[in-house]
């Protein structure tokens, strides 16, 4: 299947603002920073170096089919997590699956899940690097797959790592982290939602005006 | 290509500092996660009580399979297919799958009403739905960061066809 099928969400064009704006809420996580508008992307807004900002579209998927993504801003030192699944953010129970890059290891990165809480990632590791400009995305078909996508800013999708076959998590929204840091790290053009189901191939329906009458019969 | 069947333990991953994250014993051995990265290895995993998760594992060679084999606490448990029995194990070796089940935390008791006196009896599917038929996701890293305070209910796995589709895509 095509990877994505949806639109940007938000391009984060805007004036610079200590908030996202009312479309989105946060944060996912117990002890997140709120991350901001800056420079028409969006940054940390402080810089405790261990901590992340983090926030989720307010609007939750509706169907078993989902995708989110971004679009790597200026690089900086810091990590991004893009989450599908979101469900009781900021509780400390937190449930979501997470394409995530590890803290000590820029590069690496995996899928993890969320449950109640406890992380655990999902199969191995692997390592994509990146460059401002590139995309990163994550897909869910609920109970069958959840499968991590890249995009160099000038290439086209492909799937990175493999894919994994968690089947727990359902519904929640969307979101994102950045890891605080002030040396401009930033995340740009976040999109996702409900998968858009490709467009069918017309019916193909039999040419009967190329049949005499007499071989077509009610049946 | 080979694939095999494992039982593999979870250690501690340090994913972030804010987070404590754990992490399939692959994830932990530089050579043999490279090996199973080169060799176009993939692999599913349906976790299971005890902080392990029952792994199927495809790759190229069978070198990659015996490398991940050898990882600590990971037992190959068979590459046989689902509807095969494991009536060709030694009697020591159903003890020991029989005592590996155990080890997870599951009751003597209840494997052996489940799987019966005979493990050798039942076929792969049967075994390894059991195997992952309940799980306990919940839990805190100790303050020596490398063991596990397991936490929260014991819930029963209600989606056992998990097993064939894992089985199916590899």
């Amino acid at each position: 299947m095509a990877f994505p099928t949806t639109s940007v969400l938000d391009t984060f064009t805007r004036a610079d603002n200590a908030s996202l704006g009312a479309n989105w809420a946060g944060p996912v996580f117990v002890g997140n920073f709120a991350p901001r508008i800056v420079g028409n992307q969006v940054g940390p807004d402080t810089d405790s170096g261990n901590s992340y900002a983090s926030r989720y579209w307010l609007t939750p998927v509706a169907t078993g089919q989902y995708e989110a993504g971004l679009t790597m801003g200026t690089v900086g030192s810091a990590r991004r997590e893009i989450y599908t699944n979101i469900g009781s953010p900021a509780s400390g129970s937190e449930n979501l699956y997470a394409l995530a890059e590890t803290f000590g290891v820029q590069f690496e990165w995996g899928i993890y899940r969320y449950l109640t809480g406890s992380s655990t990632l999902m199969g191995a590791t692997f390592t994509q690097s990146y460059a401002s400009g590139d995309k990163f995305g994550l897909e869910v078909v609920e109970s069958i797959s959840q499968k991590a996508y890249y995009k160099a800013a000038a290439g086209s999708w492909a799937q990175v790592g493999t894919t994994q076959s968690d089947s727990t998590l359902f519904g929640g929204s969307l979101g994102f982290a950045i890891q605080e840091n002030l040396a401009a790290p930033r995340i740009d053009d976040f999109f996702g939602g409900d998968s858009v189901a490709a467009t069918p191939a017309p019916a193909v329906r039999p040419d009967y005006s190329r049949f005499p009458k007499s071989v077509l019969r009610r049946t | 290509m080979p694939s095999a069947w494992f039982l593999m333990p979870f250690k501690v991953f340090e994913q972030r500092p804010d987070r404590d994250t754990r992490a399939l014993e692959i994830n932990f051995d530089p050579v043999v996660l490279d090996a199973y990265r080169t060799d176009g290895g993939e692999m599913r995993q349906i976790e299971c009580r005890g902080n392990h998760a029952l792994i199927k594992l495809r790759a190229f060679t069978q070198d990659t399979l015996d490398k991940v084999a050898g990882l600590p606490g990971t037992t190959r448990i068979t590459t046989k297919q689902l509807n095969e029995t494991l009536s060709d194990l030694t009697p020591a070796q159903k003890t020991a799958l029989r005592n590996l089940i155990v080890g997870l935390g599951y009751a003597l008791a209840d494997v052996q009403a489940a799987l019966g006196p005979d493990i050798g009896n039942r076929t792969v599917r049967e075994v390894l739905r059991y195997i992952v038929s309940q799980d306990q996701p919940g839990f805190t890293v100790n303050p020596d960061r490398t063991t596990f305070t397991m936490k929260g209910p014991i819930i029963d796995n209600t989606d056992l066809l998990i097993v064939d589709a894992v089985d199916a895509a590899l």
